[in-house]
């Protein structure tokens, strides 16, 4: 309960998949997308899904919390679209495995219905991937794999830094004047009306206070010499693993094969 | 005779649609020296400490006359605590020698002899936003002194930080001086507290005070013994008076018993007992990072109260509404940014009074707070009659009246329509006040409310709080500043509440000693 | 340029979910509404800047975000919607020369955005398997919603925004600052 070695982190508990650096893990996250964009059998979908969830399971290190929280967020989402999509797609003439509406009604087809999951699939994928990557990485190693190992001008990189910055930066400000809001207002809020015009005030607090942080940062890589006329230090220097190296292969390998074969 | 570092001459400067700030202004800074400059707050010295660092953009304001700076690295660290670029302690601290193309083990070493100094070595990966007040202070500065400038200029830099760490800093600071003779050093200060007086970073230093937008030698801390020997005896015969009106409010205003919060993914938590009265106020204090704003999080449900009990004028804090606690309490936060809804001060103004109205309370009025800012006099409080029954005509002209008369006596009348990020730190706290006060909260609840404040707007704050505390208002003042600390010692209804390492202990349950 | 990415990449991530959930349980129709939304940051990014390469520069650095920050979508469809979106509006103004920014150009702007991204998503998230029916309505409702989600949505923020000092710097600034 005791502060001073109590130090807080960046993010939570460590896993093999956040040693991982960002390049190698992006390969695997572009080829994972690739893969299940370019092909339409249940099964190859179903394998990647299930490698996606073995990757994050076994290295990504989530709490049973983020578990719970993604495993709502999928089933939320992927169950009314299954339904959905088996709907609306076209049945394409063949025997209906269900009719819910009598014969009249929409008509529910095997084929339908494996195009739909496999679709439903595909967006679970997308969805999980990045997910993970986006939980394992940090930010700041993302920009120092742009300069270094792609060689992205320092400008552009920077910028995409400082618009990462911004991201917890906003959050944290949007939860204080969210705070501050409800000191400030001292009643309830009523209705609809009190709800949207309470949400009008905080929204254009939280974008003003945005602008002046972009003032400020640019003030201060200004007063920090950003961009004198030396070349940058990469003081900060980041390896790329074997594992990662072996990530990424045997993703590009999947990936082919999936194309190849499914 | 030295190189000089920077020179100005006859320099001008406006923001656009404000009188002149800056007029016909020289300053010479030589190597091997240290100059100091106080000023009141919106004297306009962040204006010319930017300036000073050629880092004020052409589009702000129109500069006129000539800034030489030398070609050898400055360093400025502007007064905001939220100018940071990347976000991580570390990187943070190598941004700027990176940009200047220092060697890495080099920057490195540096990184690691911040740390050690600050006593940080364990935030080293920490993102800046959970850092505390003076955590970030701290980093904000070190991360100029890790480009190892010729000219620092400070704007502010230590407003943040407990007595111990700013003793340190002028250690560090004079070290640096001494390792070469070329350096130099710009403090920009509002005040210099009496305790640092004796260092001897400012024996050597060369002491300028801005005022009308000129420079002017000034004699050090005439201001700071003016104030006490001035306040000092008043001081104590307010408590006289006050004594048998403080006896009706023995009700606690806040009660926490064994309350423990923490934040979450974090292994910091806080651990609070104490009991504050009706009428009463208190000084926490504590050394930078040791939890007072945790504590104040707590107290105002941003943090969750995860065991014990805490108990705010009698309602449990765990089944308080959120508008109801609003009423209770009065809360300016640390970095007063976080307060503001609005883009000018009229429409922040508009917004008090309305939801005060809202509750059917009438806004305070602070007819002394006049006063306050031109001398020190204390003064009664003007009591409002409680409502009557208006007209809406007559709503709207009392509205308007009450949100002029308040710009009036911020002496912003003239700015209603500016943000309230750009007026000077004084009325900012001032108006932050204003805002957490109108509705006549049980409990005032101040983070660091005088940090980086002149002399005076800091005193006419403490007057005014004490003059709420009169009021039965109870007050929670989170503060390193002595002045506050100063003033409870002379009062008898100021208690000190210290804040260790996450864990509050009453330091004195009876009122502090009496003079 | 970089905060407007910023904004965006949180609120296209939140977004992004709310869609998700639009999108199981509406299909492409429902996701449509508020695909203008999305487009808003590049397209106030060319509002205030004026310049070549700002909607681009903006998209860029918002897909980047949307990668670190985690969509529901996948990171092909952030990658190949700021393109599609970039690919338009550069060459749209660059026609205009960076100089008509009234409220047709922009509503123009804001419709024009829309039907590429439309085409390369229908084969990425297979809508293409719908009947022509659906596609056509959801194509329509997305037309709809770029004009007024995104073109009139950005006119109205950036003139807002124009009196500000934060774009002083900018062309927009400098444009307001010369008519008053
Ligand atoms: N960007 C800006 N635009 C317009 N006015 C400004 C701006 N920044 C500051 N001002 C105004 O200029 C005056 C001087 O500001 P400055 O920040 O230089 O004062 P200061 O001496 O540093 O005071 P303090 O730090 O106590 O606020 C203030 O009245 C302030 O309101
Ligand atoms: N949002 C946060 N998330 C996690 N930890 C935090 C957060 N904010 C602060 N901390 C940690 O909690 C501890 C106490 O911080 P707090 O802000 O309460 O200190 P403080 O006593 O107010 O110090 P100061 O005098 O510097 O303002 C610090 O060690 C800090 O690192
Ligand atoms: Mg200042
Ligand atoms: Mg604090």
């Amino acid at each position: 309960m005791n502060g001073r070695q109590a130090v807080p982190s960046i993010r939570g508990k460590p896993g093999w998949l956040r040693r991982l650096d960002p390049l190698t893990k992006g390969i695997w996250l572009l080829c994972t997308g690739l893969a299940v964009m370019l092909t339409l059998s249940l099964t190859a979908q179903l394998l990647w899904f299930l490698i996606v969830l073995l990757i994050a399971g076994t290295g990504a290190g989530w709490r049973l919390k983020q578990w719970r929280l993604f495993a709502l967020w999928a089933l939320g989402f992927g169950l009314p679209l299954l339904l959905f999509q088996w709907l609306m797609l076209p049945s394409g003439g063949e025997e209906p495995l269900w009719q819910p509406f009598g014969s009249g009604g929409p008509t529910l087809t095997a084929s339908a219905l494996e195009l739909s999951a496999a679709l439903t699939l595909r967006s679970m994928t997308l969805f999980a991937s990045s997910i993970v990557y986006a939980t394992t990485t940090e930010p700041r190693d993302v920009v120092v794999a742009l300069t270094q190992q792609l060689r992205m001008p320092d400008k552009l990189a920077y910028a995409a830094a400082v618009a990462l910055r911004f991201v917890p930066l906003l959050l944290a400000e949007a939860e204080q004047i969210r705070r501050a809001e409800r000191l400030r207002r001292l009643t309830p809020v009523r209705g609809v009306g009190g709800r949207l015009q309470s949400a009008r005030r905080m929204a254009l607090a939280i974008v003003r206070s945005a602008l002046r942080h972009v003032q400020d940062v640019s003030t201060a890589m200004e007063a920090k010499r950003f961009g004198s006329a030396r070349a940058r230090t990469q003081w900060r220097r980041i390896a790329i693993s074997p594992v990662g190296c072996l990530l990424a292969a045997a993703t590009i390998g999947a990936a082919a094969a999936t194309l190849v074969w499914l | 005779m030295n190189m000089p570092l920077l020179r100005l001459s006859q320099v001008s400067f406006n923001y656009p649609d404000a009188p002149c700030l800056l007029k016909e202004l020289n300053l010479t800074i030589e190597q091997g020296s240290v100059t100091v400059i106080l000023g009141e707050s919106g004297s306009g010295k962040s204006t010319l400490s930017r300036i000073m660092a050629k880092v004020m953009p052409e589009h702000e304001g129109q500069l006129d006359g000539s800034v030489y700076v030398s070609d050898e690295t400055v360093g400025h660290m502007g007064g905001e605590l939220s100018s940071f670029v990347i976000g991580v302690v570390e990187d943070e601290l190598a941004f700027g020698p990176a940009n200047l193309g220092v060697d890495s083990m080099e920057i490195e070493r540096r990184i690691d002899r911040e740390l050690m100094r600050m006593n940080m070595l364990d935030y080293r990966l920490s993102a800046m936003e959970q850092l505390s007040g003076g955590q970030q202070q701290q980093i904000a500065a070190s991360s100029v002194w890790t480009m190892e400038p010729q000219l620092l200029i400070m704007d502010d830099a230590w407003s943040h930080l407990d007595k111990d760490a700013k003793l340190l800093f002028a250690d560090a600071l004079l070290l640096w001086l001494k390792e070469s003779s070329a350096r130099a050093l710009v403090m920009i200060l509002p005040r210099v507290e009496q305790r640092d007086q004796s260092h001897p970073l400012w024996l050597q230093a060369n002491w300028l005070e801005l005022k009308h937008g000129q420079l002017h030698p000034t004699v050090p801390f005439e201001l700071a013994r003016s104030f006490s020997t001035s306040k000092g005896s008043e001081g104590e015969s307010t408590i006289r008076e006050d004594r048998n009106v403080d006896e009706p409010w023995k009700v606690a205003a806040i009660k926490l018993e064994d309350a423990r919060s923490s934040y979450p993914d974090s292994v910091f938590g806080i651990q609070a007992d104490g009991v504050l009265m009706q009428g009463e106020a208190v000084l926490l204090q504590g050394e930078n990072g040791s939890g007072k704003t945790t504590l104040l999080h707590m107290i105002t449900q941003s943090l969750p109260l995860l065991h014990g009990t805490a108990s705010i004028a009698g309602h449990s804090l765990a089944k308080l509404k959120a508008h109801v606690l609003a009423r209770l309490i009065g809360y300016v936060p640390q970095s007063s940014y976080a307060m503001f809804l609005y883009s000018t001060v009229q429409q922040e103004l508009e917004f008090v009074y309305d939801s005060t109205i809202a509750i059917g309370q009438e806004p305070n009025t602070l007819w002394c707070l006049a006063n306050l800012l031109d001398e020190y006099d204390g003064c009664s409080v003007e009591k409002v009659d409680p409502i009557t029954k208006r007209t809406q005509g007559k709503q709207d002209d009392l509205r308007t009246e009450w949100v002029n008369n308040h710009l009036e006596l911020l002496g912003l009348t003239h700015r209603a329509e500016d943000h309230p990020q750009e007026i000077s730190a004084a009325n900012r706290r001032m108006l932050s006040l204003i805002m957490a006060t109108a509705h006549r909260p049980h409990l005032l609840i101040l983070d660091e409310p005088t940090a980086g404040l002149d002399e005076r707007s800091a005193s006419a704050l403490i007057q005014y709080c004490e003059m709420l505390r009169q009021q039965g208002t109870a007050l929670i003042v989170a503060t390193h500043d002595e002045l506050w600390d100063r003033y409870a010692q002379e009062r008898s209804n100021w208690h000190i509440w210290m804040m260790n390492n996450g864990n509050l202990r009453i330091h004195n349950d009876e009122p502090v000693i009496e003079n | 340029m970089a905060l407007l990415a910023a904004a965006n990449g949180v609120a296209t991530s939140l977004l992004s979910h709310v869609n998700k959930l639009l999108h199981g349980w509406g299909g492409p129709i429902l996701t449509s509404t508020i695909v203008g939304v999305y487009m808003v940051y590049g397209l106030l990014a060319m509002y205030i800047i004026r310049k070549p390469g700002a909607a681009a520069g903006t998209y860029a650095i918002g897909a980047l975000l949307q990668i670190m920050v985690g969509t529901s979508y996948g990171i092909w469809s952030a990658i190949a919607a700021a393109a599609c979106y970039a690919v338009i509006v550069e060459p749209l103004f660059f026609i205009y020369r960076y100089k008509r920014f009234g409220w047709l150009a922009m509503l123009f702007a804001g419709v024009a955005m829309v039907p590429l991204w439309f085409v390369v998503a229908a084969f990425m998230f297979g809508y293409i398997h719908y009947s022509s029916t659906v596609l056509i309505v959801s194509l329509f409702v997305r037309c709809a919603s770029g004009m007024l989600l995104c073109g009139g949505l950005t006119k109205w923020i950036g003139d807002r925004l124009a009196s500000t000092r934060y774009v002083r710097p900018y062309a927009l600034g400098q444009q307001h600052n010369n008519a008053a």
